[in-house]
């Protein structure tokens, strides 16, 4: 349309050259350099034709490109308007807590007791102060799923328990207790990526699982492997191994507000072995049932039974406890690179209502998104175009736009924690979640881009590198596509690769 | 921006004229009437006028309007982007159930039984064998909550029955058990627009409550009435009242996938009286459970407890059961205008399970969107592009654009159920959820136009009359709107009112 019209005036300015330029006496010829586009008209000149050229009609796009060095945009379409930006949501997130809580932050979960130690034994509950630590899980410890239970364990050796005569209290009251995000849907809750916020967590509140078709019994159930191992889950296996693909096909699920998962359906050997999960109900109790399973299984007797602090008849009084130890986390700057390369919603909530706790009135997305807003006005971000609803991006009611985040990336370029949020993002055919997108390319290697994507938006947003060096910062912002998210993607990749092709 | 364009075009072309004209041999004076706009010009440039001076440049406007007797164009603006229609979706669902099921068309319920009569007992069960019926409300009955509860009991007692030793069971499988849409929010679970799906509802699924503050003692809990009185949820009343309106913080809820309730806070006596409403968990067992409690309360006695059909050990045979009566609701054409005029989504998540029952291969939102899509495609519209999810529009996977609504506003102007479909739109001024918008301008009793409006979600479209009676269509669809919808819909309110002033 814009370019339509653009055409029109191009003609018209033609004929009004043509027709006129005859009649007066001292025509001078145009200097020809007026017409030849310098380097970033052409970028302007050849995103413009892509984006003419592609099937953008019916669905919202939003681009913003400026030099990272001076801000001067090179390119500007829809740059003002709305979008929901899916996952790019996470970029404001991390930005806010490497600002606020600084890269060297670390979570501190106390591990206390009501009771005292006598002759290795516990005479007590073992409570677990939850800080709203989101790195219980492999991701922070080489793939391992226990490796942060035994390190419990251990420390609780350490000081010589041999037997706890209490229960193990989880207490998760440094957050709120809103397990999901404003709007989040109903219809996605078991999945990996809506796992329960909670201030106590383990193994980001999913549980994986490998399935492996039986072989020698066509017609028996497929083997479903647990990770972390637990029981947490009652798990109702009616997945059957079937010797081809059937059209019955298999499927899986959590009943709502339970632990009672399901695997049902035909699966066929020619699909080997398959990855799957599950998020779990309740978080606070599956981190003190896995340390409690932990304890027995290092021969640490346990009389009590694991509890969550909301079921206990008394609020604990946390004078009247000593502590046993203090568990900390990897440094804000792992936790963000956790949070941007895989996009994982969880550790960007988690992180979300820590700003709330730490800056705010208390640990809940809604103080979390005010302390962001506040954060973003004091840098000079036009904070009357954002809106904020939860850490991840998976709300549908999150609104930025191009010019929005185009100046949150500005600002974290120029601010002397850069280096620490531009590592956080995915590295473009090397890392997360564009490691394999554009290979090959000028992109390959020189693009930082946080991407996202729920049902009809695409977002990618970033920085990348001419060829002479020149850091370039991008934004781009798609909504209500009608085209599958392939073609979008590749639209959206073949900008990134116009601006890695700068001279 | 367009218009912009459109305006240094006009200048351009003057420029043009002006400067090459004096040169021309033969220039003519150009015709007057040229530069005068005929009325439907008139209307395009009030409306290009009233949208580039409002702050909507940060929203996605879409807006067409068409003559609906010649379905000439007169304005377009983003016409065929995609929104998210919200309630818009209404329009499509209430359509396609007038069209394919008939503006007769009524919901019949069986009243069976697996028993005997003798001697006024009823030696078996009561089964009521749901058909999906959604009008068993006091929207249909007067604002009556007892009204069709009474009608069945009467009729029970016309037949002589005074006992019943035996469960009431309700049967629902006309439907399958989703009982939300696609994509819905979890978190407005309790609220009366998010009520349950069932084969088998009573007051589509939800309680009001009269709040009314303890004017005499500041402090004592505020009473909570519901309207209807029953057993069937477990009300936690903590909110107290209070003085003044500052002190005010109150907030009320329902426990996910339970019917317990509660409302807790503090309430101000300048509040008044005032009234909200919650949702209520399995409708099936609600209603099988309301009509133990009224026919105990008109003395008849009832042996057995309310059951859920899918809690029976065994299917009922239906093969083995006589009817005692059935229960014939209201017709389509009163059903579909109270889908439309205060927008239930209730009513119209049913009817499109209702056409899949009907039509298609089972009682499922999917089976219901083929027969819809099916429909629509016959009457010759774009189904291409068009994405429903679900039949209400709280579905945020739902995506139309202002062009595909013109097209079934006008496929369904040329359609011999025209006055049914158009009656059924809320009135301005005058009736549904726009009785107090347009006030005082020629749009009342005139504009028949269906609204929808969620987070960031603002449309409205349907009919308007120019005063010389010619009637037009329009869709007017706003998303991503910084500022809430209570500050776009004056602006459609005006285009609206723009349509009804036209000569």
């Amino acid at each position: 349309m814009k370019i339509s019209t653009r055409h029109i005036l191009i003609l018209l300015v033609s004929a009004l050259l043509i027709g006129c330029m005859t009649k007066p006496h001292n025509a001078t010829p145009l200097p020809k350099h007026q017409f030849m586009r310098n380097a970033q008209q052409q970028v302007a000149f050849e995103i413009d034709t892509l984006l003419n050229h592609a099937p953008t009609d019916m669905g919202w796009w939003g681009v913003k490109v400026q030099y990272a060095n001076t801000g001067e945009v090179i390119y500007e379409r829809n740059s003002d308007r709305m979008f929901t930006p899916a996952s790019n949501m996470k970029m404001y997130t991390t930005a806010a807590a490497l600002c606020l809580l600084g890269p060297q932050y670390r979570y501190e979960t106390d591990f206390v007791t009501n009771g005292s130690i006598d002759k290795g034994v516990l005479n007590g509950d073992l409570i677990i102060r939850g800080s709203g630590d989101p790195t219980w899980s492999r991701r922070f410890y080489d793939e391992n799923y226990d490796s942060v239970m035994v390190r419990f364990v251990d420390s609780l050796k350490a000081k010589g328990i041999t037997e706890i005569n209490g229960n193990i209290v989880g207490d998760d009251n440094v957050f709120d207790d809103v397990p999901l995000g404003d709007g989040w849907s109903w219809g996605y809750e078991h999945h990996w990526y809506a796992a329960q916020i909670s201030g106590l967590s383990y193994s980001e509140n999913i549980i994986d699982f490998t399935l492996t078709p039986d072989i020698n019994n066509i017609g028996g159930p497929v083997i479903i492997e647990f990770h972390p191992q637990t029981s947490y889950l009652n798990l109702r296996n009616d997945l059957i191994t079937v010797s081809h693909k059937t059209t019955q096909g298999w499927r899986h699920g959590r009943i709502r507000e339970t632990n009672n998962g399901w695997f049902e359906g035909e699966y066929s050997i020619s699909d080997g072995t398959q990855e799957e999960d599950l998020t779990i109900n309740n978080p606070t109790l599956f981190t003190v049932f896995a340390l409690k399973k932990h304890l027995i299984d290092k021969d640490i007797n346990v009389v009590g039974e694991p509890v969550d602090v909301d079921d206990l008849p008394d609020a604990i009084d946390y004078e009247q406890t000593s502590t046993l130890f203090t568990y900390f986390s990897h440094p804000m700057s792992s936790i963000i690179k956790g949070v941007n390369r895989r996009s994982i919603n969880f550790i960007a909530e988690q992180v979300h209502k820590t700003l709330g706790k730490e800056f705010g009135a208390k640990g809940s997305a809604d103080e979390g998104g005010k302390i962001q807003i506040a954060l973003f006005d004091s840098l000079g971000m036009d904070t009357k175009n954002l809106h904020i609803r939860d850490g991840s991006g998976l709300s549908n009611y999150n609104l930025v736009s191009p010019n929005t985040t185009t100046s949150l990336l500005q600002m974290m370029w120029n601010h002397p924690y850069r280096s620490y949020y531009l590592e956080s993002f995915s590295l473009t055919g090397v890392s997360g979640a564009t490691r394999k997108r554009l290979r090959g390319t000028s992109a390959e290697g020189n693009v930082r881009t946080k991407t996202g994507t729920i049902a009809k938006v695409r977002t990618l947003s970033g920085y990348t590198w001419t060829q002479s060096g020149e850091p370039i910062i991008f934004s781009i912002l798609v909504n209500h596509h009608v085209v599958p998210n392939s073609q979008v993607n590749q639209i959206q990749d073949q900008i990134v690769v116009i601006l890695s092709d700068m001279e | 921006m367009k218009t912009h364009a459109k305006i240094i075009t006009i200048i351009i072309v003057a420029t043009l004229f002006i400067t090459c004209s004096t040169n021309t041999p033969y220039a003519t004076s150009i015709p007057k009437q040229k530069f005068r706009r005929s009325a439907s010009q008139q209307v395009a440039f009030q409306i290009d006028n009233l949208l580039n001076n409002a702050p909507t440049q940060m929203a996605w406007w879409g807006v067409k309007v068409q003559y609906a007797n010649t379905g000439k164009v007169i304005y377009e603006r983003n016409a065929s982007k995609m929104f998210l229609p919200a309630s818009n979706v209404k329009m499509y669902t209430t359509a396609a159930a007038l069209c394919l099921l008939g503006p007769e068309y009524r919901y019949g319920t069986d009243f069976v039984t697996n028993g005997t009569l003798d001697n006024g007992i009823l030696k078996g069960d009561l089964i009521i064998r749901g058909s999906g019926d959604p009008t068993w409300s006091e929207r249909f009955y007067d604002s009556n909550y007892d009204s069709v509860m009474v009608c069945f009991v009467d009729s029970l007692k016309a037949l002589g029955i005074s006992e019943i030793n035996g469960k009431i069971i309700g049967d629902d499988n006309v439907f399958d058990d989703l009982h939300w849409g696609a994509g819905w929010m979890w978190d407005d679970e309790y609220e009366w627009h998010y009520a349950e799906l069932s084969g088998l509802s009573f007051n589509e699924n939800y309680i009001d409550y009269t709040l009314i503050p303890d004017s005499s003692t500041i402090g004592n809990p505020v009473i909570i009435e519901p309207l209807l009185k029953t057993s069937y949820i477990n009300l936690r009343n903590d909110m107290v009242t209070v003085g003044s309106k500052a002190e005010e913080d109150w907030r009320y809820g329902r426990n996910h996938s339970t019917n317990d309730c509660w409302f807790e806070g503090d309430y101000s006596i300048q509040s008044g009286v005032d009234e909200a409403d919650l949702t209520i968990h399995n409708p099936t067992l609600f209603t099988a459970h309301v009509l133990k409690e009224y026919l105990l309360d008109a003395g008849i006695k009832v042996n057995g407890n309310p059951v859920d059909a899918d809690d029976l050990i065994d299917s009922i045979d239906y093969e083995q059961t006589s009817i005692l009566f059935t229960y014939i609701s209201h017709p389509m054409s009163r059903v579909i205008a109270e889908a439309n005029q205060p927008s239930s989504n209730h009513i119209a998540e049913t009817l499109q399970k209702t056409l899949g029952n009907e039509l298609g291969e089972g009682g499922t939102s999917k089976e219901g969107l083929k027969i819809q899509m099916a429909f629509y495609d016959s009457l010759g519209m774009d189904v291409e592009n068009l994405y429903l999810r679900d039949g209400s529009g709280l579905s945020r996977y739902n995506l139309v654009s202002p062009s595909n609504s013109t097209s079934l506003l006008q496929v369904m102007w040329d359609h011999d159920y025209r006055d049914d479909f158009v009656k059924s739109f809320p009135i301005a001024g005058v009736i549904g959820s726009i009785d107090d918008r347009m006030m005082g301008s020629n749009a009342v009793g005139s504009v028949h136009a269906k609204t929808g409006n969620m987070t960031n979600v603002s449309s409205l479209s349907g009919y308007a009359w120019t005063k010389s009676g010619e009637p037009m269509i329009f869709s007017i669809m706003v998303n991503n709107h910084m500022t809430g919808n209570s500050k776009v819909k004056p602006l459609q309110d005006k285009i609206a009112i723009i349509l009804s002033d036209m000569e």
